[in-house]
């Protein structure tokens, strides 16, 4: 007779998906000419006011990665590599940490060479549970990711209501105007084009959806204290990426292993009668 | 409760989390990020209403380059750092993170370990020099059409329902074919 429920996640059924994830993010990544090896040796940093940048600047091993075409590569071909025996091989130690370091070192090249620290680490924070061989400690990792999640959206819902984007009427007006403008210039016409100047005209109601979406973001407090409205928390927090996506062009393919945390692994396994052998 | 269930099973975690929050508050005060933990205010603040907008645009021989064509990152690879490269320019070439920099360790290390810090994080003059040529090897290699010269500008576009740009156009650089 197969278990209602588990205690435990299933690690061993959740890494291969989770870095097939992470692989299609790679592959996004190359796609997009954004790996180490295609950024073509950029030659300006920008570290900001940000401890990890710094230290990572003074030990200079984004420059000395960004500097050397031939590391760079070598650097995509290991964290590839690594990311694919994670997949294949899940229950060892020294292929995630690589993958973990190899993503994160990736993102603070990526951006020092951008100018601009991006806030979309999803593919960052989920592998880290990974770490964890034991069921016990990945659990407790697992659902720290997930309230660290939820931490994120729900301050980001909180500042509009704090610094007053939520009760100021023109709020959205103005945002899509301003992150629209060059857009709008170099394609002013279809569909979206004339959805996103419909709403940039009408502040009433493109303020009502930046209302929504704070509603949303402020929705993922629910998930400090229930996990069973996770699958409407999903719904939420495609639809808010989706609506970003659409309206402001922040594509969120790197955040979209912020969904994994609120999948119900559990009942998952106990559907693909998946055991965890590592307990 | 979530640390009480860490205290009990996992105490190293526990005491990681609990620092975590105690230096990550200490440098939030300060106005310190430490990624992954960020200081914005994803978009909470209110937008100041202005008539127009500063953009940057390419220009090659077939008029505007149309970025919208490039993936999200192309685009931010590419114009992103534009703005970085402005403001540099227009502080004499000097890295407004240099005084972050003197703050922090001018007279507290000696003189060869500020040098060595400054180095590592400060862009100088060579790499500022460099800049439009990377640039334009990085916008050879998002697009199909290799064009033999490239202008970056900086403009205007107003508000209103076409959108409409400023007829000036502040040339950045200008970066061609070798």
């Amino acid at each position: 007779m197969k278990p209602s429920t588990q205690s435990y996640y299933p690690r061993q059924l959740m890494a291969p998906v989770i870095f097939s994830w992470l692989f299609m993010i790679l592959i996004y990544f190359f796609s997009t000419n954004s790996l180490l090896s295609q950024l073509q040796q950029p030659v300006l940093i920008s570290p900001e006011s940000d401890n990890t940048f710094w230290l990572l600047h003074i030990l200079r091993l984004p420059q000395w990665l960004l500097q050397h075409w031939g590391m760079a590569l070598a650097f995509d071909i290991i964290l590839t590599s690594s990311c694919i025996i994670c997949i294949f091989v899940p229950q060892q130690r020294i292929f995630t940490w690589i993958t973990v370091i190899g993503t994160w070192l990736l993102y603070v090249c990526y951006c020092t060479a951008a100018g601009k620290h991006y806030a979309q680490i999803g593919y960052l924070l989920v592998p880290v549970s990974f770490l964890a061989l034991k069921t016990e400690k990945f659990s407790l990792l697992w659902e720290g990711i997930r309230y660290w999640i939820c931490f994120l959206y729900t301050c980001a819902g909180l500042y509009k209501l704090y610094y007053g984007g939520f009760a100021y009427q023109l709020n959205m007006s103005h945002i899509l105007q301003q992150m629209n403008a060059e857009w709008l210039f170099l394609k002013p016409t279809g569909i979206q084009a004339t959805i996103i100047r419909y709403l940039a005209d009408h502040p009433g109601i493109s303020q009502w959806l930046y209302r929504m979406a704070a509603l949303v973001e402020l929705s993922l407090i629910i998930g400090f204290f229930t996990k069973k409205f996770d699958r409407l928390l999903i719904i939420g927090l495609f639809v808010f990426h989706l609506g970003n996506f659409l309206l402001l062009h922040i594509p969120f393919v790197e955040q979209s292993l912020i969904f994994a945390p609120f999948f119900p692994w559990k009942k998952w396994a106990v559907n693909f009668h998946t055991t965890n052998s590592n307990d | 409760m979530y640390l009480q269930i860490v205290y009990r099973q996992w105490k190293l975690l526990c005491w990681i989390i609990i620092s975590a929050i105690f230096f990550q508050a200490f440098f939030m005060a300060k106005g310190i990020e430490n990624m992954p933990f960020f200081l914005y205010h994803m978009f909470g603040s209110v937008q100041s209403s202005n008539d127009s907008i500063n953009v940057i645009l390419i220009k090659t021989s077939e008029g505007y380059f149309n970025t919208n064509q490039l993936s999200g990152r192309e685009r931010e690879m590419l114009m992103n750092n534009i703005s970085y490269f402005i403001e540099r320019k227009k502080q004499g070439f000097s890295d407004p993170l240099g005084q972050t920099v003197a703050n922090r360790f001018k007279n507290r290390v000696s003189n060869t370990t500020y040098n060595y810090l400054q180095k590592s994080l400060l862009n100088d003059s060579a790499h500022l020099a460099a800049y439009p040529g990377w640039w334009k090897h990085y916008f050879d290699q998002v697009q199909n059409k290799k064009y033999a010269s490239v202008e970056i500008v900086s403009t205007y576009i107003h508000f209103n329902s076409s959108m409409y740009k400023s007829q000036t156009d502040s040339v950045v650089f200008t970066v061609s074919n070798k």
